[in-house]
């Protein structure tokens, strides 16, 4: 999620056309929720650790 | 964005300030109404603790790392442009003088804010999150997370500034707070849900979720009522403070935060009548909330029906999101802090460049919005995220399995919110 922050924020910095941006910022968005899919997919599996007598 | 107000016009911000609070009382009766009748009074004296906590930290160091636009800051270079990344105000308002000025009017706006922040995820650790453990994590949020985000969007930081340095329409544009006090405020929540996990017997053995309902929804809809007195005082004083907005223009403020939370309130209640057969009314509550989240963003930005159109739009997303988390991501969020904070205020962040009217270049406000949705979920997540994990592997953040089973408010405060009623255990449980 960090990276596709960085992917993001690096692309408005550096990036100066806007389409190329745009789909750089986009993709940083893409995996960030990437990161965010396997954040609740672990909690799935703790969670169901947990409830485990 | 520096604000010059007449000796009038500040009377009047200060006034509309002065309405804030009446947004916390609401959030705390929803809270507790939400959670059981065992931790009612653990719930009430919680919110108080985490207002007050958030108000001392934010006063000691949170004002200084936020600062205002056009104050002292600390700014990095990136690309040969320079990135205002945190204020550099004085610690403890040294020097502030406290009178009718622009600065002390937005410390008072923002001392009420981060106590109304530092109540939503209150919300999510309800009936299982220790009340020690709730006032350290506030003093991260109010100390840190909170300051940081804050500065970049309201105190002239990096993403207000990326109409300016780059040509991002007005830069990323958050008149009232979806992002900085709602959105901060949920995605705390969801962290505060993973590192907490459901409330004991809120999941069976297959992962099927078990209905607890809340004790008292005369309390959440009382809660309701204030919140909203309270958001038309935040969202008015927010236009004025944080988008230069003439004092005359709160009147299309006030119009648009009630449209908004109507038609939130009403769409809930249609969604949940077709999808239940019955109105609920702990979600219809929620999807009200869930408008006035939504309109903080754009309400001095949007025309009447276009504020219709987002509170209707997060009064569909707020019950389908909070059936999501309990049914499919095994979420255990009692008051809906993740469907009605984070995901109302994301809607309300893109609702600024979607439907706003006169926010300037278009497709430049859509970028700086989807930048700052990118900066909320990866960079605030992971913060506050990190900074409560490692709280809770110093300070364990969940209550023993003892004060679970006996209610928070015997096992904490020794003594129940309705002494002289019985408190009923588990028998009542819906499976």
């Amino acid at each position: 999620m960090v990276a596709g922050w960085g992917i993001a924020v690096f692309a408005v910095g550096l990036l100066p056309l806007a389409g190329v941006r745009s789909a750089f910022v986009l993709a940083g968005l893409a995996t960030e929720l990437l990161g965010l899919a396997l954040l609740v997919r672990a909690h799935v599996v703790l969670d169901e650790e947990r409830e485990r007598p | 964005m520096n604000v010059f107000l007449s000796e009038t016009s500040a009377a009047f911000c200060f006034v509309l300030i002065l309405l804030v609070p009446f947004a916390g009382a609401g959030l705390a009766l929803i809270n507790s109404g939400l959670g059981r009748s065992r931790s009612a009074a653990h719930a009430m004296l919680a919110s108080l603790c985490v207002v007050s906590v958030a108000a001392i930290v934010y006063l000691i160091v949170g004002f200084s790392w936020e600062g205002v636009a056009g104050g002292p800051a600390h700014e990095l270079t990136l690309g040969g442009k320079a990135w205002n990344w945190i204020g550099a105000e004085p610690l403890f308002l040294r020097g502030l003088p406290l009178d009718f000025s622009p600065l002390p009017l937005i410390f008072v706006l923002q001392m009420f804010s981060i106590g109304l922040a530092s109540l939503i995820p209150l919300s999510s650790g309800g009936d299982r999150w220790r009340l020690g453990a709730m006032c350290a994590s506030t003093a991260l949020l109010a100390g840190w997370t909170y300051p940081l985000f804050a500065h970049w969007v309201w105190g002239g930081g990096w993403l207000s500034q990326l109409g300016a340095n780059y040509g991002l329409g007005r830069g990323f544009l958050d008149a009232g707070g979806s992002s900085t006090i709602q959105v901060v405020g949920g995605l705390t929540a969801l962290s505060i849900t993973w590192i907490l996990g459901p409330r004991r017997g809120k999941f069976s053995a297959e992962g099927i979720p078990v209905a607890l309902p809340g004790h008292n929804v005369v309390l959440v809809l009382l809660g309701c009522a204030l919140a909203w007195v309270g958001w038309i005082g935040l969202n008015c004083a927010g236009a004025i403070l944080f988008a230069g907005a003439e004092p005359a223009r709160c009147v299309l403020v006030a119009v648009n935060t009630t449209l908004a939370a109507a038609a939130s309130g009403l769409a809930t209640v249609v969604v949940t009548r077709i999808r239940f057969g019955r109105p609920d009314t702990s979600l219809s509550a929620n999807g009200w909330i869930g408008g006035l989240v939504a309109s903080s963003a754009a309400a001095p930005f949007l025309k009447p029906a276009a504020a219709i159109i987002v509170g209707g739009v997060a009064g569909i997303l707020v019950p389908l999101v909070a059936d999501a988390l309990e049914f499919r991501l095994v979420i255990d969020d009692p008051g809906g802090a993740v469907s009605v904070h984070a995901v109302g205020g994301l809607w309300g962040v893109l609702s600024v460049a979607l439907l706003s009217d006169g926010a300037g270049d278009t497709s430049g406000q859509w970028l700086a919005q989807v930048i700052g949705i990118a900066t909320l979920l990866g960079f605030v997540l992971p913060l506050t995220y990190g900074l409560n994990w490692l709280l809770d592997r110093i300070y364990r953040q969940r209550v023993d399995r003892e004060g679970e089973l006996q209610g928070l408010d015997l096992f904490e405060l020794g003594g129940g919110a309705y002494p002289e009623f019985e408190i009923h255990g588990d028998e009542f449980l819906q499976h």
